[in-house]
């Protein structure tokens, strides 16, 4: 390959990346934002502290940003609490909300569950004796 | 392409044999001991008397998967309902792994002699 063609080659990828990440910043600008404390009590709260209930609308898009505070136990690979969305009826998984969460403030682009109903979101990561009251509703609405 | 090299590089991997504990990923992965772990979960009394319920309701109802803990490794089981079986219990797995994500492709399951 010529220097020439390199140039060119390198331009190609460096345009390729600008307008992916013009499409990132533009996906966070229309992203429904959710806040959520993962708490060292073991327990989901609202940056406010209160006891969260999310809503979404059916595969709207979803910047998750989750601040994680280590309770009194964690997993060996330094995640301290779990988020992971369950199908309230039987309890199955909803593919890519399956998060492990490290110390401090971490986001998650997501998109919601296409079928509005009741979902529940518990923590995978054994963190205290509380560990299995960490939990919250979430709500699909179309 | 990337698709069909990774399928390659999976397919290089020689079938091994893994022996251990039919575990719940909260129990295995946690800082505790894999028996202490299910010891503090057991309390709840939700989780039933033994490993296996453990294992068992921690997948069913907790958002955990199954998975092998050995010697102080976790592997994660392609095959959860091969698993399922196997709860709790002493197993000899025969499969290939993933080195990087430490994922073992079941291609046998049996209980430990």
């Amino acid at each position: 390959m010529t220097g020439g063609a390199k140039v060119h080659l390198c331009a190609i990828v460096l345009a390729a990346y600008a307008i992916t990440g013009v499409q990132i910043a533009q996906a966070q600008d229309h992203a429904h934002v959710i806040e959520i404390v993962a708490d060292k009590d073991s327990r989901y709260k609202s940056p406010t502290g209160s006891k969260p209930e999310i809503t979404l609308k059916a595969g709207e898009q979803v910047l998750l940003r989750v601040t994680a505070r280590k309770a009194k136990t964690w997993n060996r690979d330094g995640s301290i609490h779990g988020f992971t969305l369950l199908r309230a009826g039987d309890r199955t998984k909803v593919p890519d909300w399956n998060l492990l969460l490290r110390p401090g403030t971490q986001e998650f682009q997501l998109t919601a569950p296409a079928e509005p109903g009741q979902y529940v979101v518990v923590c995978t990561v054994i963190c205290s004796e509380d560990h299995e009251g960490m939990n919250m509703r979430l709500v699909v609405v179309p | 392409m990337v698709a069909t090299a990774l399928l390659a590089h999976a397919g290089d991997e020689k079938p091994r044999t893994f022996h251990g504990q039919i575990a719940d990923t909260q129990c295995a992965l946690n800082i505790h001991s894999l028996t202490r772990s299910h010891a503090e979960m057991l309390k709840s009394k939700a989780t039933g008397g033994t490993e296996g319920s453990c294992a068992t309701y921690c997948v069913r109802y907790l958002g955990g998967d199954f998975v092998l803990s050995s010697k102080g490794d976790v592997y994660r089981l392609d095959n959860q309902e091969k698993a399922r079986e196997f709860a709790g219990q002493k197993v000899k797995i025969t499969g290939t792994l993933e080195p990087k994500s430490k994922i073992i492709h079941l291609i046998e399951i049996a209980p430990a002699e």
